[in-house]
């Protein structure tokens, strides 16, 4: 008979001891009583990774697969290079890295181990008691730990926490704790999609949609003023990329007046985001590169890194004067407020269905168009305009996946995400070579002698222009099979 | 698996007592260890509040019938399970008898759950029979408490004896004094001038004590209730000089 655990709403020893005639012996074998809170990044990575990080004021506990991983700290960890190295630093680390940890609820835990004694004194079961409490939500769970030629007593127990009510469960209790609680942890979702209704609205779909947008884009606008966590920012824009596109590619759905007043609001919000994403991009990547420099030239970089993280300081103040600007309050209202009254053309009329697939249609007719004329030596901006077609095709499959049969989406959008990071990857390294020379410029001008670092950012640069080389040819492999009779063919049974 | 016999001739001279106690200490220092209570009297069983019943008579086990496992009973420390002994245990010397092969039995029996243990512990009941030259032909080391008194070392030479003339090389004695009591001069004199060629005798003795009795009060080894008193101590002693022997 193995260990089990059940969770109970209450738990009476003496309701125990009615039930079995045997006693829970008073004194505690062993016992500890822990507060702190749950850990988890804005987005509970950890949660979708089965994880449950409970912090208290000396220990850090990650609850996984029913085993749990524990290390000592004298501080809570704010990110995963605050852990002590180890088996739980590597999990927190491949599960969140680079966002940041943030309290998600306070949590209580006393556990107390209990010897259940027969009428001779004999220790027939051990039970481990665990009160826990988060977030307004409290439980026990007893584990029941049956000794060796006892099983049948152990059953007897298992019977009287049965009848106080208690069910067998395999969580830990913080992830049984979590799920009861009010919290809703995973409900943060990065993209939005129209309901399974196809012949709803087009007008009333897309208004839905933006809105879901909206909604994402202020659940970040704190973690972007914080400005310990770039990804707040990149969701951010993501959210207001997306938007964009949603907005272009359904260009006759809203009146052509508010339609250009807003494509012109939100792209000017875009524009002033870019800069401080950028560098966000390119302090990543510059301690990158700089494990791939010979290691008598690594620290020739470090003046562009200072150069970049200085940039980034002066952009994140202008961030946080925008988000508290009058201007940017007033853009979200007058958003808000179009997205909630009613206001479409009779293009916005039409059924969802129809309009998403041709929407869908003629984005993937443009990167046919685009992606055929590709060669070998075509420049990087006709790649990069490709990239950027398939960028407004996966907004619009993911916008509209519920409307179309999943098994086709599923592999279109498979084909399109691969195709997607080799286009990516390229036009990353086209984008960092040509920042890296002009950045390698600017730190420059404030260096006596810059030959050093004009040396190591030149070896860089050859570097990345090797690395572009071998993702150019990916691409194009990639495109000629997204651009094929098969694909073709997969798009039209999706749409059909 | 390592096994070791708490054996006497005699009786009343503490084996039980050691057994148990050594028992508790092996558990304690991270063995992996099961008791066996050959005993018909079944102290061993009660000193750990196991009840003295055995699912199936020891019939079955020694015919290699019964399993067991099923037999064995967790007692209420880490690392220490017990096969409890019952008043079928009176007849083993007639089941064994019965046997194809008696004197491969008991060993046999050992083996059966040699897996799950790093050492066995017999609590061997008193007297030369089947049962007890079994459970020395399985045994690494016979642990054999002594009362410093001249008919125990007579008795003692006679094992010593037993072990040499039926060839038991690879079992090594090793003899302890037990209920010591040197107020008394027979037994210091005993004491001092023991002298054994042929076996071990340990530096180390269990003294005679008022908490050695009150382990049938407490139903648990001295080390539990009593755990710096000086027969907890002794044991302990005890039990790092057999640890070097095994």
């Amino acid at each position: 008979m193995k260990k089990q655990i059940f969770v109970l709403a209450s738990f009476a020893p003496a309701e125990l001891s009615g039930f079995t005639g045997w006693s829970l012996r008073s004194e505690v074998i062993k016992g500890s009583a822990e507060s702190g809170h749950i850990l988890d990044t804005f987005d509970w990575l950890l949660w979708q990774a089965d994880c449950v990080l409970f912090s208290s004021p000396s220990l850090l506990r990650l609850y996984r697969g029913g085993k749990t991983v524990s290390t000592e700290i004298s501080l809570p960890p704010e990110t995963y290079e605050d852990i002590p190295e180890g088996k739980l630093r590597d999990i927190v680390r491949i599960s969140t890295s680079p966002r940041v940890l943030e309290a998600k609820a306070e949590c209580a835990l006393k556990t107390g181990y209990f010897s259940i004694i027969n009428e001779d004194g004999k220790t027939v079961c051990r039970l481990g008691l665990t009160e826990i409490s988060t977030d307004g939500f409290s439980c026990y769970f007893a584990e029941l730990m049956p000794m060796k030629g006892y099983e049948k007593e152990a059953a007897l127990v298992q019977a009287a926490l049965e009848d106080q009510g208690g069910k067998e469960t395999r969580k830990s209790p913080p992830v049984y704790a979590l799920r009861k609680s009010g919290l809703k942890p995973g409900a943060y979702k990065t993209s939005a999609e129209a309901d399974n209704i196809p012949d709803a609205r087009t007008g009333d779909v897309l208004r839905d949609i933006l809105l879901q947008l909206l909604n994402i884009m202020e659940q970040n606008e704190e973690g972007v003023t914080r400005g310990r966590d770039p990804e707040f920012l990149h969701d951010y824009r993501v959210a207001l990329r997306r938007s964009r596109s949603a907005f272009s590619m359904f260009r006759g759905v809203f009146p052509p007046e508010e339609h250009s007043h807003f494509r012109e609001r939100l792209s000017g919000l875009f524009a002033l985001t870019s800069l401080s994403r950028d560098l966000d991009v390119y302090i990543k990547k510059i301690r990158e590169y700089r494990e791939i420099l010979p290691e008598d030239m690594r620290d020739e970089l470090l003046p562009v890194e200072k150069y970049l993280i200085n940039s980034k300081k002066k952009e994140q103040g202008k961030l946080i004067a925008l988000f508290g600007s009058e201007e940017y309050r007033s853009l979200k209202s007058d958003w808000r407020d179009f997205l909630t009254r009613e206001i479409h053309t009779e293009q916005g009329e039409r059924c969802v269905r129809d309009s998403a697939a041709e929407v869908i249609k003629n984005a993937y007719g443009k990167i046919l168009k685009s992606g055929r004329r590709l060669h070998a030596g075509s420049p990087a901006g006709e790649i990069h305009r490709v990239r950027i077609g398939c960028k407004k095709l996966r907004y619009a499959l993911e916008f509209f996946r519920p409307l179309f049969p999943e098994k086709a989406a599923d592999t279109v959008t498979k084909k399109l995400k691969n195709l997607q990071d080799a286009l990516g990857a390229h036009q990353d390294y086209e984008v960092q070579r040509e920042k890296l020379l002009y950045y390698t410029e600017e730190a420059a001008k404030k260096l006596k002698n810059p030959l050093n670092l004009s040396v190591a950012s030149g070896y860089l640069a050859r570097y990345l222009d090797e690395l572009q080389s071998a993702e150019r040819d990916k691409c194009l492999e990639l495109i000629e099979d997204f651009v094929s009779v098969k694909t073709r063919g997969l798009i039209r049974e999706m749409l059909k | 698996m390592k096994i070791l016999a708490v054996y006497s001739i005699k009786g009343g001279v503490g084996k039980t007592a050691a057994a148990v106690n050594l028992a508790y200490c092996a558990a304690r220092s991270g063995l992996r260890t099961l008791l066996w209570d050959f005993d018909p009297q079944a102290a061993s069983t009660f000193y750990f509040r196991v009840k003295p019943k055995l699912n199936k008579s020891m019939k079955k086990a020694v015919q290699g019938k019964s399993d067991l496992e099923a037999e064995i009973k967790a007692t209420d420390f880490d690392n220490l399970d017990i096969i409890p002994a019952d008043f079928s245990c009176r007849n083993m010397d007639l089941f064994l008898d019965a046997a194809d092969k008696p004197k491969k039995a008991v060993r046999d029996m050992f083996r059966s759950v040699s897996g799950e243990y790093d050492l066995a512990i017999a609590d061997a009941p008193p007297g030369i029979t089947l049962l007890s030259e079994g459970i020395m032909r399985a045994s690494d080391v016979i642990a054999v408490p002594l009362i410093p008194t001249t008919l125990s070392l007579r008795t003692c030479e006679m094992l010593l004896d037993f072990l040499k003339e039926n060839k038991m090389k690879d079992v090594t004695p090793a003899l302890f004094f037990s209920m010591a009591d040197r107020r008394k001069k027979i037994h210091r004199e005993v004491m001092d001038g023991a002298d054994f060629t042929e076996a071990k005798l340990l530096e180390s003795y269990v003294p005679y004590s008022a908490d050695v009795e009150k382990m049938g009060l407490h139903r648990a080894p001295v080390g539990v209730f009593s755990p710096k008193s000086k027969a907890a101590l002794s044991y302990g002693n005890i039990w790092k000089e057999i640890v070097n022997i095994l």
